[in-house]
């Protein structure tokens, strides 16, 4: 059953193609011929030691214009002639070798080759991948430098100068008001699609095959260069606009790696060791303030804000290493008996230099140094360290027919060990704006919580009994972990479950399979979460708070006869999150947070191939997705309760059809996904901040909660006009669209002091033309 | 080819006449060839069958098919009473130890704990040897997607929705991440760990850094949905509303009474304050000025607005 895209249609048709002129040459003779056991003068081997053969095909392609980078958000899809994809397998005497390429030349190119000598071997694979995120973005910034986004210095004067001049702020500072002082600006800015590409190789070299134990070296290389994505944030000032623009991608990534093996008939051993390095050239993105052409002490007020950062520095990631060991063992006995252990060593390691806490001149720190200075720093790097330990054991048997035994252990360890310091005063309060003071608390020793060096320690283990009676197969498991944490508030807890399954399968037209798995998670610690509005209450972060968790699922699969096959399938994943806490302290019965997930999916198959000529295949799947919040201030009046949802329908025909066989085949498959996402406001306070939205009262949904619709179609008719020569012509369309009540409406940004840049990434409808032509040797 | 049959033909002419005494004495020849299969099951043993290394392997055909003499011997008696040793009549786990006797080692090592064979799927369920259609692996599928979408239909539908990892484009596929064949690791990932998993391709996000958000720390599906969603960024759920599961209030950004009529959007009326500051639901949410929520470097960047 296939279920492809558009690019992978067309890639399955090539190949499709080259299997049928293979099935061509080798299809048995009508009729049953008498078998022929081997003499000493016949061929003992199928595989000559000397041969090349391979296939190759070329594209034209023709498509509408189509805005949207969604439609080539992954591919690439460019108009003209191609090359799908092209193969080469062969044989000399001292080397096997096979080499594939899809979609030669375009940017989503892909080749991975392989050659095997006597004494060693090698593959290797090259994958490029762009990603297309946004087309004919707008800002009204000039990238100056690599990662350095400028507007004019005088330009800012006069748009900062018109702000600060309109006062009071907090009452004449309108949507109104910003749009028309910057509607003239954005009326000349540049477009930018905001793309990325990702390269990838990899490059595999085995000299075990003359060894008594496997031996391979290993490298990866991988550049990503373009965007990274809409990057930016907030430039805090008088006025504190949100600036967007595209964030700059320049990275590497190495990885070396050694790998070893020893095999022998009662098992093996292995090992190996990879040492990763990540290096950003794009460390750090430069935005001007629009509203602030020079550096100036920045004056708080409601009605007459002043000064500010004339740029802002946003830090990119760092430069980071990792260095990974990894031992195991595998025992073999009688009766299926397996013994297996193994451990991993990790070293996550970052110590890049500090940027200044602000590139804003006139900021001094609590010593009076200037604050845009690294020599200002309290340290100068992180020195970062985190230490993972990993440890897995298994033991499984089949001591008597029927009857199965697993039992595993499993640990990992996850340590911090950069050695913090307590941070005295920075700008984390008020970035790019003013210095404060830093005192540490109990639940932030280093200043900040968020300095706080977490570590944590899982561990698990579960046994499980399966038991074979004919047709039926049950399966009983038990499951404990238990998970240890360092500042974070559920500092320990503990998740028990089990499972229970069973799959029948008394004939060869049915099979039916069930399953119910339960469990609870429960947690401890300090449970005192402080909110930001001074008040405190008692509970832990939805990631770490109790909870159970149950799934079930069934499925059913019918042959009846052998050309026709049907599938039914149910599951069901709810979660519930019991003693949340009260949003309001004091206050029982306000619970705030997640308070429970839902998932529901139904799914049907269809196969039927009434004949060698034909082959259809179809599916359905329904799906229900679900999280119940609760959220609001410290008054019980002012929460309200939602529950955010999407519903999924999603379903796929294929269908193949050998007109002639091995001369004219049709291919036909569509697909269509229709979301609709809702967010269904329960209770909604009179004082809640959702009042000026909709009014108070009881359930009110809004929808257009991120729903999308996609509808895929090709069709393709292939004719092989000779044994080694094949054309196809083909159609392709697809539609795609998306509503978010967020965004619907908007005038296209940028607008008022959110200075988006709106790239098109929508809706589109796109109409692809193609001819292929195959060519076998 | 028809130079290859004649010859085959002469061949079995002879060994007929010469040592036809053999088979009636029911025994196999001494060094069992594939070729000797190759007369009746042309197609299976084709091209396709003949790149691969189990066409190198001697005695071929007999390593996987177990009575294959008997078989040929019946056949050329003309007894189709004997079962064809096809391993379409063995169960999943007969399968799969005929397979394991060879590959159990390496990615397969862990095989006979994993899920896939507790749940009686056979090695022949996903790959095979005399058909396959993919690039790699033996697979039934030209992408390995398709072969574990014909059993895990959900993850088939995440896979179209809007926000998604290239899997249907085919720049990754489901053993980017996962090992089908593993019974060690949870949810069969590549990795120790889900963050493990993630860094391979995610370089950026493994730090340590000078800030940490611990929950991306522990988990990165405690917010992400790898396989697929509707929601930008592989998001759980939309902004703001997957950072309320753990950040009840938000910490101060949606004082009492304040005015949410921009919550669309700003192309509102002019309201009094500043229209913006309730805009936070707009475009990245929160995200609009907690950039780095992955954790910061920055000296400056205790809440990730640096």
């Amino acid at each position: 059953m296939k279920r492809a895209s558009t690019v992978t249609a067309l890639l399955a048709m090539g190949l499709l193609v080259a299997s049928s002129f293979a099935a061509a040459q080798n299809a048995t003779p009508s009729g049953t011929q008498v078998p022929s056991p081997a003499s000493a003068a016949a061929q003992t081997s199928l595989v000559p030691n000397d041969f090349l053969s391979g296939n190759a095909s070329l594209s034209l392609l023709g498509t509408n214009i189509v805005d949207s980078s969604k439609f080539q958000e992954y591919r690439d899809l460019s108009r003209g002639i191609w090359g799908p994809q092209f193969s080469v397998v062969g044989a000399k005497p001292f080397v096997d070798f096979s080499l594939y390429g899809q979609n030669i030349g375009q940017r989503d190119q892909r080749y991975f080759g392989e050659a095997a000598f006597p004494w060693l071997s090698i593959k290797a694979d090259f994958n490029q991948t762009p990603h297309n995120m946004g087309n004919h973005g707008q800002t009204m910034l000039s990238e100056t430098a690599p990662g350095v986004y400028s507007l004019s210095p005088t330009l800012r004067k006069t748009i900062g100068s018109t702000a600060d001049a309109r006062v009071p702020a907090n009452t004449t500072r309108t949507y109104d008001f910003y749009t028309s002082l910057l509607g003239p600006t954005f009326a000349t800015t540049n477009s930018t699609d905001i793309t990325s590409t990702r390269q990838r190789g990899n490059l595999e070299v085995d000299l075990g095959k003359n060894l008594p134990f496997d031996l391979a070296f290993t490298y990866m290389r991988e550049h990503k260069s373009g965007f990274r994505g809409l990057g930016g944030g907030d430039i805090l000032g008088a006025v504190s606009p949100v600036v967007e623009v595209p964030e700059p991608l320049d990275e590497n990534v190495q990885d070396f790696g050694l790998r070893a093996a020893y095999n022998f008939k009662s098992g093996s051993v292995h090992a190996s060791f990879n040492r990763n390095l990540y290096d950003n050239h794009a460390e750090t993105l430069i935005i001007d303030n629009p509203f602030q052409a020079v550096d100036a002490v920045y004056k708080s007020s409601t009605t007459a804000p002043l000064g500010g950062p004339a740029s802002t520095l946003f830090i990119n990631p760092p430069d980071n290493q990792a260095s990974t060991g990894r031992f195991g063992v595998q025992l073999k006995f009688k009766h299926q008996t397996r013994i297996t252990g193994d451990v991993g060593i990790a070293r996550l390691t970052q110590n890049a230099p500090f940027y200044p806490y602000t590139i804003n001149s006139v900021v001094l720190t609590g010593n009076n140094q200037p604050a845009n200075s690294v020599s200002s720093l309290q340290e100068q790097s992180l020195n970062g360290k985190i230490n993972t330990t990993s440890l897995n054991f298994a033991f499984l048997s089949r001591p008597v027919k029927g009857l199965g035994i697993r039992m595993r252990y499993r640990s990992y360890d996850l340590s911090n060990k950069t050695t913090k310091w307590v941070i005295t005063g920075d700008m984390s309060g008020s970035p790019d704006r003013s210095w404060s003071a830093v005192t540490p608390d109990e639940s932030a020793p280093f200043g900040h919580a968020t300095a706080n060096p977490y570590s944590s320690k899982s561990q698990g283990f579960n046994a499980s009994v399966t038991y074979d009676i004919k047709g039926l197969t049950i399966e009983g498991v038990g499951r404990t972990a238990s998970l240890s944490r360092t500042y974070r508030e559920a500092t320990s807890g503990k998740e028990n479950g089990g499972a229970f399954s069973a799959l029948y399968h008394p004939t060869e037209w049915l099979g039916i399979r069930g399953s119910v798995d339960v469990s609870k998670r429960t947690a401890k610690g300090t449970d005192l979460v402080t909110i930001g509005e001074g008040g405190s209450f008692r509970g832990f972060q939805a990631d770490e708070a109790e909870r159970k968790m149950t799934r079930t699922g069934f499925d059913i699969e019918l042959t009846p006869v052998s050309m026709f096959s049907v599938s039914f399938g149910y599951f069901r994943r709810n979660v519930d999150f019991p003693n949340r806490p009260d949003c309001v302290a004091g206050a029982a019965g306000t619970p705030c947070g997640l308070l429970g997930q839902k998932y529901d999916s139904y799914d049907t198959s269809i196969e039927f191939t009434p004949s060698e000529r034909a082959e259809f295949s179809g599916y359905f799947t329904w799906e229900k997705n679900s999280q119940t919040n609760a959220f609001g201030r410290t008054l019980a009046t002012n929460m309200i309760t939602f529950i955010g949802s999407d519903k999924t329908n999603s379903f796929g025909l294929n269908a193949v059809l050998h007109i002639v066989p091995e001369k004219w085949t049709f291919s036909l498959l569509a697909s269509h996904q229709k979301v609709d996402g809702l967010m269904d406001l329960l209770v909604n306070p009179a004082n809640s901040f959702y009042i000026n939205r909709l009014p108070a009262g009881g359930p009110q949904p809004i929808t257009a909660w991120d729903d999308t619709k996609l509808t895929t179609g090709v069709a393709q008719l292939e004719y092989a006009f000779s044994k080694v020569w094949s054309v196809g012509v083909g159609y392709a369309h697809e539609s795609y669209s998306f509503g978010d009540a967020f965004t619907s409406g908007l005038d296209l940004m940028p607008q008022s002091i959110l200075i988006f840049m709106k790239p098109d990434r929508g809706g589109y409808h796109a109409n692809l033309g193609f001819a292929t032509l195959n060519y076998r040797f | 080819m028809r130079l290859t049959k004649m010859v085959a033909a002469l061949a079995a002419l002879v060994v007929l006449l010469g040592g036809g005494h053999a088979y009636a004495q029911g025994t196999a020849p001494a060094a069992w060839s594939v070729t000797d299969c190759q007369g009746c099951h042309e197609k299976a043993l084709g091209p396709t069958f003949q790149k691969t290394n189990h066409a190198k392997l001697a005695e071929s055909c007999a390593k996987c098919h177990q009575g294959v003499g008997e078989h040929a011997k019946a056949m050329m008696a003309g007894d189709t009473s004997v079962p064809t040793p096809s391993l379409k009549k063995l169960t999943a786990q007969q399968i799969n130890t005929t397979c394991l006797e060879c590959h159990e080692k390496s990615n397969q090592a862990n095989y006979r704990a994993s899920m896939h064979d507790r749940r009686n799927v056979a090695c022949t369920s996903c790959h095979s040897a005399h058909s396959y259609k993919s690039v790699k692996a033996q697979l039934k599928t030209v992408q390995d997607s398709d072969t574990c979408f014909t059993c895990h239909k959900s993850e088939r539908a995440k896979s179209m929705r809007t926000s998604h990892h290239p899997v249907r484009e085919g720049k990754m596929g489901c053993t980017s991440c996962h090992n089908p064949h593993d019974g060690s690791r949870e949810k069969m990932i590549k990795a120790d760990s889900v963050n493990d998993l993630c860094y391979n391709c995610h370089t950026e996000k493994r730090g340590p850094f000078l800030f940490e958000h611990a929950p991306v720390r522990e988990d990165c599906v405690s917010c992400h949905e790898p396989h697929g969603s509707n929601h930008n960024r592989l998001l759980q759920a939309k902004l703001p509303n997957l950072c309320w599961n753990c950040h009840f209030s938000g910490s101060g950004h949606f004082p009492a009474g304040d005015n949410l009529m921009t919550e669309q959007g700003v192309k509102t009326t002019s309201v009094s304050g500043f229209p913006t500051v309730q805009s936070r639901f707009v475009e990245k949410s929160c995200k609009n000025c907690h950039v780095n929520i992955h954790g910061s470097n920055s000296p400056s960047g205790a809440y990730f607005v640096r």
